[in-house]
């Protein structure tokens, strides 16, 4: 298992390679790697990177337990289904002010 | 660049690892997870005009939790969503004519995980009334749900409520 270090470490590699690393480096009782995972998941745009976090989920879920499931991973799938609802809603947004 | 298209579609690609994975707790709480937030999902994209090629996918993910699910909650989520999609109101047509396809298809692929009681009491009617929908598309599909169907109704369901439908 990565140290929150070595993970950190990672994250200068290439974005597959970290990927990989960081699905060991995460447990339930060390959330600190998968909040980093899911944060830039929120903030980046690049597909590929959202495409293998989608690839590691069942490993992600696994590992971080049901709690920890519902507070961090259920929202973000959300996110994903709820994308165009969100879009029409930022369109209409501006469209009124 | 972002790509909506293809995040939805890996999502529904991947959900029944995901809805394994919980399941490997065995608890209530995954139980709940199952039933009140994959479930959530799921209809979700069923509802939110999806892509009709992910329908597919997405439909068996819908299939796969129904399994999961006692026969309460399979009674009173799974196929009243599906009745639902069947009697929409929507004002758009191509959307009425998309969800009522759904509807066809689900009833079909549900049958064994709704059983003889619910087919005959609240599947059948619905699908005498789409078999007379004016839609080609929704009317086939309810043909090939009648395969699944048949599986599972009686003898005297089908002859007495299901042939009288195509008989001229």
């Amino acid at each position: 298992m990565l140290t929150n270090h070595e993970f950190l470490i990672s994250e200068n590699s290439n974005k597959d390679q970290k990927f990989l690393k960081s699905s060991d480096a995460i447990n339930k009782d060390n959330l600190h790697n998968i909040r980093i995972i899911i944060k830039q998941f929120v903030t980046t745009d690049d597909s590929n990177f959202k495409l293998l976090f989608l690839d590691n989920l069942s490993s992600y879920i696994e590992k971080i337990g049901l709690e920890n499931t519902s507070d961090l991973i259920v929202p973000i799938l959300l996110k994903i289904v709820n994308f165009y609802i969100y879009t029409a809603w930022v369109r209409w947004k501006i469209h009124i002010t | 660049m972002e790509d909506p298209y293809n995040l939805r579609k890996k999502l529904m690609e991947i959900f029944p690892k995901v809805v394994e994975a919980v399941k490997t707790f065995s608890t209530v709480e995954s139980y709940n997870l199952i039933r009140d937030d994959l479930l959530k999902i799921v209809i979700n994209m069923l509802t939110d005009k999806t892509e009709s090629d992910l329908l597919r996918l997405t439909g068996d993910s819908f299939v796969l939790i129904a399994k999961s699910l006692n026969v309460d909650d399979v009674a009173n989520l799974i196929l009243a969503t599906v009745i639902g999609f069947a009697v929409t109101v929507e004002e758009d047509m191509s959307s009425r004519i998309e969800s009522k396809t759904l509807a066809a298809k689900l009833f079909g692929d549900l049958a064994s995980i709704l059983g003889k009681d619910l087919c005959e009491s609240y599947v059948v009617p619905q699908l005498i009334f789409l078999a007379e929908d004016n839609n080609f598309k929704v009317r086939k599909a309810v043909v090939l749900s009648l395969i699944n169907l048949a599986e599972v109704l009686s003898y005297l369901t089908i002859t007495n409520k299901l042939i009288p439908i195509y008989s001229t």
